[in-house]
C-alpha cells in the first residue's frame, strides 16, 4: 500500500499526523461486550445504593471501575503499541510513488 | 495484511467474538423486554415476564385423592403452641415472651426500644380495631337499592375489572382460583375461632354462632397478596420486622373491607377472613391462582417481590377467569440453595434437597409435596429467644430484593432458565452481602418510600 511522504525540507512542526486504524469486526464486538458490561455494572453498582444495599453497591463500583478502567488501559496499550511499531507518515497531498 | 482475505483463524475469532456479542446483547435485550413478551395473567391487565412461565401443574405436586380439608385450630396461629405442649409449658413460653419483650424494652435494645415497640403497637392496635367480618361492612349501596341490574360482564371483563380495581386498593398481586371438589378441600373445615365452615346449595352466603356457609354458586376465589417492606424486615429479627408484618395485615385487612363492599356495589358477595389467616390456606391458593411458588420456606415466593408478601384470599360469586400456576424456577432453585434454613436460628426448615410428602407435624396439611418445617421449634424460638416475631429466613432469602436494579432481573431470568447455575447465584448473593441483618437503628434514618415498599414489579 502506498505511504503519503513528507515534502522535502519539512520539519515535524507544521504538519499533524492523523492515523485512521481500521478495527476488525471482532474488536468492535468486543468494544461493544465491554461496553454492554460496563452499563449494566454501572446501573448495579447506582441501584444498589438506592436500594440501601451498601455492600452490594459498594462491590458493584469496584467492578465497574475496574472494568472501566480495563478497557482504557487496554485502549492506551494498543494506540502505544501501533505508534511504536508503525512508521511515521506525512500527507502533503502529493502521489506517493513508492511501490507496495 | 489485506483486510479483504481474513485468514481462517481471524474468521473463526470474529464469528466467536461475535456470537458472543450477540448472546450478550440478546441476554440484555429479553431480560429488558421481560414482560412485552409474556404471558398475562387472567383478565389480561397484568403481564409477567416471558421467563415466568403458566403451567398446568404447580411446581411441588398435590395428591388431591389424599387432601382432606383442614381444621386452622390445628396451625400455630390457632391454638398456637397449646396446641402441641401441655398448659404448663405453653404459659411458660408465654411467660417468656412477655419477658424477653419487656426486658429488651427496659434495655432500650437496638430494634426492640421504646420508639419500636410504639410504632409497632400503633399498627397491631388499629388493625385490632379495624372491622373484619366474613360477610364484609355490608354498607356500600347495591344496585338493587339503587334500582339497577347487578353488573354483567363476561368472565374476562370481570376478572379484568376487579384486579385493576384491586391494584387501586393497594394489592400487589391478584390472582383467581375456581372452587371444585378438590380446591374446596383448601377451605378450612373449621376456622381459627372455632366456627364450622360448610357449603350450601343456597343464594346467599349467611354466618350464626356455629358456622360460616358459603354457596356453591360462589365458585370463584380471588387471591391477592400485599408487598411486605423488604427495608424493613432486613432488620429481622427485631420489632421493626414485625412491624412490616403487622402493617401488612392491616392494609389486607382494608383491601379485604373495600373488595367485599365493591363485589357488594357490583350486586355480588364477597366472603372474606373472618379471623387472621383465616377461611382457607393461604399458600395453596396462591400457587394454584400463580401468584409464585411453594418453596423451601414453606410459604409462597413470588417472582415479583420474593417472599416478602402476605397472602389473602376471598370468596366471591361474580363470575371470573381462573389464572393457572407458574414455574419461574423458584421451586427448583431452592433445592440447590437452602440459605434460609442454614440461617434458621432454631432450625426449623428442611435441609431436604428435595421436598417430600410428609408433613413434620399436625400443623400442616397431608397430600402435598412441601418442605415442611418444624413449626414449633420455630415458635418456640419466638417465645424463648426473642420476645418478638422472627422473620429471619424471610429476610436471607435471595429472592427478597427490591426492584430497581436491572440486575435483579438478570438473575432472575439466569434462575428460570439455567437452574444447573443456582448455586453460582446462592454464593454471589453471599458475596454481595445480600442477607445479612441491617442496622435498626439506621432504618430511622432512612428517606422510606411509602409504606417502605417499591410498588415498582420490575
Amino acid at each position: 500500500m502506498s505511504q503519503p511522504t513528507a515534502p522535502k525540507g519539512d520539519t515535524d512542526t507544521q504538519y499533524h499526523n492523523v492515523r485512521i486504524r481500521r478495527r476488525t469486526m471482532a474488536e468492535w464486538c468486543l468494544w461493544l461486550l465491554w461496553l454492554i458490561t460496563l452499563v449494566v455494572l454501572a446501573e448495579f453498582a447506582l441501584t444498589s445504593f438506592a436500594e440501601h444495599e451498601r455492600q452490594a453497591g459498594t462491590l458493584a463500583s469496584m467492578l465497574a471501575f475496574g472494568w472501566l478502567l480495563g478497557g482504557v488501559i487496554v485502549e492506551v496499550m494498543k494506540g502505544l503499541e501501533l505508534h511504536d511499531t508503525a512508521d511515521t507518515a506525512r500527507f502533503d497531498g502529493e502521489t506517493d510513488t513508492t511501490e507496495d | 495484511m489485506s483486510h479483504d482475505n481474513p485468514s481462517r483463524r481471524d474468521f473463526l475469532k470474529t464469528l466467536a467474538v461475535a456470537g458472543a456479542t450477540v448472546g450478550a446483547a440478546g441476554t440484555v435485550g429479553l431480560t429488558a423486554g421481560g414482560e412485552r413478551l409474556g404471558q398475562p395473567m387472567s383478565g389480561g391487565i397484568y403481564r409477567r415476564p416471558w421467563w415466568v412461565r403458566q403451567v398446568a401443574q404447580p411446581t411441588t405436586g398435590i395428591d388431591w385423592t389424599r387432601i382432606e380439608r383442614f381444621n386452622a385450630e390445628n396451625t400455630l396461629l390457632g391454638r398456637g403452641l397449646g396446641r402441641y405442649t401441655t398448659a404448663e409449658e405453653n404459659e411458660r413460653l408465654n411467660l417468656s415472651y412477655q419477658e424477653n419483650e419487656r426486658r429488651r424494652l427496659t434495655n432500650g435494645e437496638q430494634g426492640f426500644s421504646l420508639r419500636e415497640n410504639a410504632l409497632h403497637n400503633a399498627f397491631d392496635s388499629v388493625r385490632d380495631g379495624m372491622a373484619r367480618s366474613f360477610l364484609g361492612p355490608q354498607l356500600a349501596p347495591t344496585p338493587a337499592e339503587q334500582g339497577l341490574e347487578s353488573w354483567q360482564g363476561s368472565a374476562e371483563e370481570n376478572t379484568a375489572l376487579l384486579k385493576v380495581a384491586m391494584r387501586q386498593m393497594g394489592a400487589s398481586t391478584v390472582g383467581v382460583v375456581r372452587l371444585d371438589d378438590n380446591t374446596r378441600k383448601l377451605i378450612y373445615s373449621v376456622d381459627h375461632d372455632g366456627k364450622r365452615i360448610e357449603f350450601e346449595d343456597i343464594e346467599r352466603a349467611y354466618e350464626d354462632d356455629d358456622k360460616r356457609v358459603i354457596p356453591y354458586r360462589a365458585q370463584w376465589v380471588v387471591v391477592y397478596t400485599v408487598q411486605m417492606s423488604e427495608i424493613a424486615l432486613k432488620r429481622a429479627p427485631t420489632k421493626i420486622a414485625q412491624i412490616t408484618t403487622t402493617e401488612t395485615y392491616q392494609r389486607g385487612l382494608m383491601i379485604q373491607n373495600n373488595t367485599q363492599e365493591f363485589l357488594r356495589g357490583l350486586g355480588y358477595q364477597g366472603l372474606g377472613e373472618a379471623t387472621l389467616n383465616g377461611l382457607g390456606i393461604a399458600p395453596a391458593f396462591a400457587v394454584l391462582a400463580g401468584l409464585g411458588e411453594l418453596s423451601r420456606l414453606n410459604r409462597v415466593i413470588t417472582p415479583e417481590y420474593g417472599p416478602m408478601v402476605r397472602i389473602f384470599k376471598l370468596i366471591t360469586d361474580l363470575p371470573l377467569e381462573a389464572d393457572s400456576p407458574i414455574d419461574a424456577g423458584i421451586a427448583r432453585f431452592c433445592r440447590a440453595c437452602k440459605k434460609c434454613a442454614e440461617a434458621c436460628p432454631p432450625s426449623a426448615l428442611s435441609f431436604e434437597t428435595e421436598p417430600n410428602w410428609v408433613p413434620v407435624g399436625e400443623w400442616n396439611n397431608r397430600g402435598h409435596e412441601a418442605w415442611f418445617e418444624d413449626s414449633v421449634r420455630c415458635k418456640r424460638y419466638w417465645h424463648e429467644e426473642l420476645g418478638t416475631n422472627c422473620g429471619i429466613c424471610f429476610s436471607v432469602c435471595p429472592f427478597s430484593k427490591q426492584n430497581a436494579s436491572f440486575m435483579h432481573d438478570l438473575i432472575r431470568m439466569q434462575i428460570a432458565t439455567v437452574p444447573e447455575l443456582g448455586g453460582i447465584v446462592r454464593n454471589l448473593d453471599d458475596a454481595f452481602g445480600y442477607g445479612v441483618q441491617k442496622n435498626p437503628n439506621e432504618w430511622w434514618t432512612l428517606d422510606l418510600p411509602e409504606y417502605g415498599i417499591d410498588t415498582g414489579k420490575d
